[in-house]
């Protein structure tokens, strides 16, 4: 039987949840009526954002651990179309980098304009630096690059099920390109 | 149709692998006359591959009066003395490579002897005459759109990948010898930093200050392993970030990007050395995309700027104003940096 899911229309995230949820019609069913409901789907989701959980979903495809954050250029773009407070931004900016793993930044930067926010700083030999910001698309750009390594992450934050490419080029100047077709809310839906 | 003489101050690999490839298309218009380098054996060896006259004297190509256009492709400090003696000489034109100059002090000298002489000034920053980028930069002015953030994402392999696969190099015939004398063993940070901001980053600058005009604000700089550099800050009320980084055998990513909430005007360069078409441009508005390309590369295009000004068909497209005001945004940015950059890190 399928659990019946409630999706405030209101959420910004909506026209995604609802996508997402379709892909699993056995397992979830959408309901307009949230007294028809077993739970809300921001019940069931974990906390985060949908950059944090795309962020989160990145490290797991791609194995980044620790070492790999290690003496690294990391240049990551948050990019959305909707309006944000700077709060927010620095907020989600900061989720986005403990997803990550960064817990921290050294001699953290912070750039606020009107419409968009910069953080910059070091991390374990590492320069990082993450835009946070208004565009056409929504999107987040992960770029992690050194001599040996080059992994990047582009992935829609939009509202459908739209494929994320992991890029990655090994020493020997091999370039890789892993397409993910799956939204990473289907992802945790599929395995929560 | 008038043929100009080209002469060639330092024939290594700009001058191996950009320009003579791109002036060859044409060659109706612009023969080699004169090629100057300090390493007497390759003056000599490229002089002689393109029937030019060759010399280790740049007064002597300067006062060719085969030379009518000038190519200062020399190490940095040499830039505006030599810019200003092929004014004093009266050449119709000077493509000084990047930067145009290194301080204020020079750019004045610059600013008196054109003016004085008439000798139009071209800055060698392709991306600025790349047709394709100025289609999409009149169409984009037409729409009257403001962007919010403004960043360059530029990972390059070395230099010497691209010079290799591009041109069979004549290379120096004394390779011990650094091209522009000796080099400080272990720069600084912030001098690292600089060489950067005067040298690749001098490309983005003039597209940058197409959509903020004022001078950058930075709040973080730093120098990238095992070379490059990261610029935050802003300008104009927008995010500025610029990076630029020649990590290893990357595939090259060079973009320019412009956003705002509505409208986005995205570049995707072809790398330096290559002459291969334009860049790609994207303009999005309203959820519309229009895209624009050229089979011209941005040094093609950059040559055909050089004829029709020379043959005085057209005026600059880039005043001696506008180039030395692109400058004082390198240099505002290079002023900032003491502060900013942690020589430890």
């Amino acid at each position: 039987m399928p659990k019946r899911i409630y999706v405030n229309p209101t959420d910004p995230l909506a026209e995604a949840y609802r996508n997402a949820l379709i892909t699993h019609p056995g397992k979830f069913e959408i309901v307009e009526n949230v007294s028809l409901s077993d739970a809300s789907i921001t019940e069931i989701m974990p906390a985060g954002t949908l950059a944090t959980w795309t962020t989160s979903y990145f490290v797991a495809d791609a194995e980044i651990g620790a070492v790999d954050l290690e003496n690294k250029t990391v240049e990551i773009s948050v990019e959305q179309h909707r309006a944000f407070s700077n709060d927010l931004r620095l907020e989600e900016s900061m989720s986005v980098l403990s997803a990550l793993g960064i817990a921290r930044l050294d001699g953290l930067s912070i750039t606020r304009t009107a419409n968009s926010l910069a953080v910059a700083g070091f991390h374990a030999g590492s320069r990082v630096s993450l835009v946070h910001r208004h565009s056409t698309v929504d999107q987040l750009y992960i770029s992690i690059t050194d001599v040996q390594l080059r992994v990047v992450l582009n992935a829609p934050l939009g509202s459908t099920a739209m494929a994320a490419e992991i890029s990655g080029h090994s020493a020997d100047g091999t370039h890789t390109v892993r397409p993910l077709y799956r939204s990473v809310i289907s992802r945790w839906l599929g395995n929560h | 149709m008038s043929n100009y003489g080209i002469g060639f101050l330092a024939a290594g690999p700009v001058a191996q692998s950009i320009h003579i490839p791109a002036i060859r298309r044409y060659s109706d218009q612009l023969t080699i006359a004169h090629i100057m380098d300090i390493d007497a054996g390759l003056a000599e060896h490229l002089g002689t591959q393109h029937n030019a006259k060759w010399t280790t004297n740049e007064d002597e190509l300067i006062n060719d009066p085969n030379v009518h256009i000038v190519v200062v492709g020399s190490p940095n400090a040499f830039h505006a003395s030599q810019i200003v003696k092929a004014c004093e000489a009266g050449k119709k034109l000077v493509l000084a490579e990047k930067p145009l100059a290194t301080n204020e002090a020079e750019l004045e000298e610059i600013r008196l002897a054109a003016e004085k002489s008439g000798t139009a000034i071209v800055v060698g920053a392709m991306h600025a005459f790349d047709t394709a980028y100025l289609r999409a930069l009149e169409y984009w002015r037409s729409l009257q759109v403001e962007v919010e953030s403004i960043e360059v994402s530029c990972y390059l392999p070395p230099n010497d990948e691209f010079v290799r696969l591009a041109t069979d190099l004549l290379t120096p015939t004394d390779p011990t010898a650094p091209i522009g004398g000796p080099r400080p063993t272990a720069p600084s940070a912030v001098a690292k930093i600089t060489g950067g901001i005067l040298g690749l980053a001098s490309h983005d600058v003039p597209l940058i200050r197409e959509f903020a005009t004022g001078l950058p604000k930075l709040d973080y700089a730093a120098g990238l392993n095992p070379w490059g550099y990261l610029l935050q800050g802003s300008v104009d009320d927008k995010t500025l970030r610029i990076i630029g980084l020649l990590p290893g055998e990357w595939q090259p990513h060079w973009t320019f990007r412009a956003l705002g909430k509505d409208a986005s005007f995205e570049v995707e360069f072809q790398p330096s050395y290559v002459l291969s078409g334009s860049g790609k441009i994207r303009v999005t508005v309203g959820g519309e995309v229009d895209e624009f390309s050229s089979e011209l590369s941005a040094y093609e295009a950059e040559w055909e700027e050089i004829i029709a000004l020379v043959s005085g068909a057209k005026k600059p497209r880039y005043s001696l104003a506008r180039v030395s005001d692109d400058l004082r945004f390198s240099l505002s940015m290079i002023e900032q940096l003491e502060g900013l950059v942690n020589e430890n890190a």
